[in-house]
């Protein structure tokens, strides 16, 4: 089973259309796939038509494997589940910061699921916190949507300099440029040459495009509405690149 | 041979994850639908036209690994559906034509799971049914799916070419997580229309209908002897198992589905060739000499489509063997032996379909179907099986033991490839008469034999393919097929295989101790050097 973690400090950058859309196009190809929407927002568990609930909320999530069955819900797409968000996630740093191994306990969590799915999605919160330390430890990669303007490259910057190192090393960081504007010149030019921060980043572009905004009003993934698409193009060469990348 | 496959109740079967029940033909679907509709917040899907193929290997690998493999073909697509038969996940794949190879599945997951389970082995349809499929979804205010129910009139494919029309369905399958959804349903159902749960899937009842059996072929010979058996009662009945092998793969051959019913075929021909050759004065030798050549005549007629289905099997292994850059230079090798494949193939199914095949076979059946004489002359005919058994496998271990310990670093080649037989010989009598003798020790003698069998294999396999690749690169030449680069790139893959024939030769010295050891020899004793006595005959 691989793990993998859709990230960013910032919000707003993407993380939810990559996770629902990866995830889709993942789970076309054969894979069993499991989002687990970390957000207590609930943007993915909107998207894909479910109830942002966890019936005993986090803390009942945590305590055993059975908790973490009942609380899966089937998609309209046969190889995709979802765990979803719950309010009560806001609390998830808090009850792990009062755990002995904070880690462990995410990790738990997702070992049990090892037989069932091929593919774990995380779609985490926007935060550097407990949560996504967590997050890190568990995942075989970091997808960072990124948009190209100077803030949020310097947030990435920062991100990849106060990250435990000994995480970074075990871990694939793949940035890539996400709500891309090419009719904004500052756009174009970082897309274009991307600045060297250590990582490198996916060639494929996600545009800023009304398909993908139609995601919210469609509550769908765009492939199962709009599969021809450039926006749909976008997100199936980059989740091909991703598999070069892990060798998936 | 048992010709039931064992049903399953839809209880054991939780990975369907569904209810279903069997609508009785008093009951109008039409009725039961607009029921469902008023009392359920359900959408109707357009109708779909199915032809669902339950596919699996001849020898039903996967169901024996427990899964069933249903492919869906809708109009312009197939739905694969890889379903365990007791708990776990279904996996769901759609793809634009039909997999017959494991590398026609365009997913690394898929094939990664079922490469162990099929190897080089092509899916075939066993069952096939026609589906006519309503499909309605009880969704929630938000839109979301909680459950479908599926309607199911179905017709099942039958080898005259008619359709036996089933019992229509009503599936239930219930969305992970919103169970409670299905159970109302189910209900429903029960409480208004009293209908009743099916017992099983349909695959079952189509299989019993079909008359299919999973357990209708096993490539590893193990017939059951006893004891006493006479040997020429027992060796009749073997040879027998052994003509039945040979005649259910030839349909298979024939169609060329895949490279095993050849193989296993010409194995069933050398198996009985090795009895025939091995175990003397049980019938009369008269009798027995024009299925000698028969049978000689078979294994040289099928050798040459099975030389290219070999090396299109290894094909792979020479051509990442290469440096990169010189790998594409290997194809024209490739397409020359798909070419003489076919070529080959195509003279086989003549042979097969000659007179000479077809007598030789029914004189044979004729042969081994005709009951053995109650007194004979012939001096073996009437020993218990087991006396037979002990002797010819203790004579055939000691000649083992003796030319493999005569081999030295310095003999010929030719030397090493005559002791591999004499092994293969010694494997066959094991496997023949395996059912006499402890379970687990006959087992044990068979696995170390096995791989002193292996290098010895590998040492004659390299020498053939040094020899056929040389033989396919003058042919190619005279066929005007072979360019420069083809050239250099098999005379490269020759060099490769004539460095590891010197591997494989000193491996023999280490297989051959192992094999020769004190304990194995004594074990050899025990089981088949029994004290002298009077041999019995068996009435």
């Amino acid at each position: 089973m691989k793990v993998l973690a859709c990230y960013n400090i910032k919000g707003g950058v993407g993380k939810t259309t990559t996770s629902v859309n990866l995830s889709y196009i993942c789970a076309n190809e054969g894979a069993r796939v499991l989002v687990w929407d970390l957000d207590p927002q609930g943007a993915a568990s909107f998207y894909f038509r479910i109830k942002p609930k966890v019936k005993g909320g986090v803390e009942k999530l945590f305590e055993k494997k059975s908790e973490v069955d009942e609380a899966i819900k089937g998609t309209d797409y046969l190889n995709i589940d979802l765990l979803p968000a719950d309010f009560s996630y806001r609390n998830m740093d808090i009850l792990l910061e009062s755990s002995d191994k904070p880690r462990s306990r995410f990790r738990k969590i997702l070992s049990a699921l090892e037989r069932e799915y091929d593919y774990v999605f995380l779609d985490c919160p926007p935060s550097f916190s407990m949560v996504s330390e967590s997050v890190f430890f568990v995942s075989d990669a970091l997808l960072i949507p990124t948009i190209p303007t100077t803030l949020s490259l310097r947030t990435l910057e920062q991100f990849l300099k106060y990250t435990d190192e000994k995480i970074l090393k075990k871990l694939a960081i793949l940035p890539f440029f996400s709500m891309v504007d090419k009719r904004k010149n500052m756009h174009r030019l970082i897309c274009e040459t991307p600045p060297k921060m250590g990582v490198k980043f996916l060639k494929p572009i996600i545009p800023y495009a009304s398909e993908v905004e139609r995601m919210g009003v469609e509550r769908r993934p765009i492939l199962s509405y709009a599969g021809h698409s450039k926006s749909a193009k976008c997100y199936l060469d980059l989740w091909q690149e991703i598999k070069e990348r892990l060798d998936l | 041979m048992n010709y039931q496959i064992h049903s399953q109740t839809l209880n054991t079967i939780s990975s369907l994850q569904m209810n279903e029940f069997l609508l009785p033909t008093s009951i109008s679907k039409t009725v039961l639908e607009e029921a469902l509709v008023t009392q359920f917040s359900l959408h109707e899907d357009a109708p779909r036209t199915i032809q669902r193929n339950y596919r699996d290997t001849f020898d039903w690998r996967l169901y024996k690994k427990g899964f069933l493999f249903q492919v869906d073909k809708h109009s312009h697509s197939y739905e694969l559906n890889l379903i365990p038969l007791d708990i776990g996940r279904r996996r769901v794949l759609t793809m634009q034509s039909q997999p017959t190879y494991i590398e026609d599945i365009p997913s690394k997951i898929w094939q990664q799971q079922l490469q162990g389970v099929l190897d080089i082995r092509a899916l075939m349809s066993h069952i096939t049914i026609s589906l006519r499929q309503n499909t309605l979804r009880y969704v929630d205010k938000d839109g979301k799916t909680l459950s479908r129910i599926y309607i199911e009139e179905a017709r099942l494919s039958q080898p005259n070419g008619r359709l036996k029309t089933l019992e229509t369905r009503i599936r239930i399958v219930p969305i992970t997580g919103y169970g409670k959804s299905s159970e109302q349903i189910s209900k429903f159902l029960k409480k208004e229309f009293k209908l009743k749960a099916a017992k099983q899937v349909p695959f079952y009842p189509s299989a019993k209908a079909l008359g299919l059996s999973v357990n209708n072929y096993n490539s590893q010979l193990s017939h059951p002897f006893s004891a006493k058996d006479r040997t020429d009662r027992a060796l009749k009945a073997l040879l027998l198992t052994l003509l039945d092998t040979m005649e259910v793969n030839e349909q298979g051959t024939v169609e060329d589905v895949d490279s095993e019913f050849l193989h296993d075929l010409r194995v069933s021909v050398r198996r009985t060739r090795s009895v025939l050759s091995q175990i003397k004065h049980i019938f009369p030798q008269r009798s027995l000499q024009r299925f000698e050549g028969g049978f000689s005549w078979v294994g040289q007629i099928t050798g040459p489509t099975r030389d290219m289905h070999v090396y299109l099997l290894k094909f792979d292994n020479y051509q990442s063997a290469l440096p990169k850059k010189m790998q594409p230079h290997l194809l024209p090798l490739k397409e020359f032996l798909i070419r003489h494949q076919k070529l080959e193939h195509e003279k086989l199914i003549a042979v097969i379909k000659s007179n000479r095949y077809q007598v030789l076979k029914q004189s044979w059946r004729t042969f081994l179907t005709s009951p053995c004489p109650e007194k004979t002359s012939l001096e073996n005919a009437t020993k218990a099986i087991s006396e037979t058994a002990d002797t010819h496998i203790w004579q055939a271990y000691s000649k083992l033991i003796k030319r493999g310990s005569a081999i030295t670093a310095s003999c010929p080649d030719e030397k090493l490839h005559k002791l591999r037989i004499v092994a293969k010989k010694l494997r066959y009598l094991l496997e023949f008469f395996q059912s006499l003798y402890p379970k687990s020790r006959i087992k044990s003698l068979i696995s170390t034999l096995k791989k002193l069998q292996d290098v010895l294999g590998d040492f004659q396999d390299l020498s053939v393919q040094i020899d056929a690749l040389k033989g396919f690169e003058i042919q190619m030449k005279e066929e005007g097929s072979l360019n420069p680069d083809t050239e250099a790139a098999i005379e490269l893959l020759v060099q490769q295989l004539q460095s590891h024939i010197k591997a494989q030769r000193k491996l023999f010295e280490t297989r051959f101790v192992e094999f020769s050891d004190k304990n194995m020899r004594s074990e050899f004793k025990l089981l088949f050097k029994k004290s002298p006595t009077k041999s019995q005959a068996v009435k």
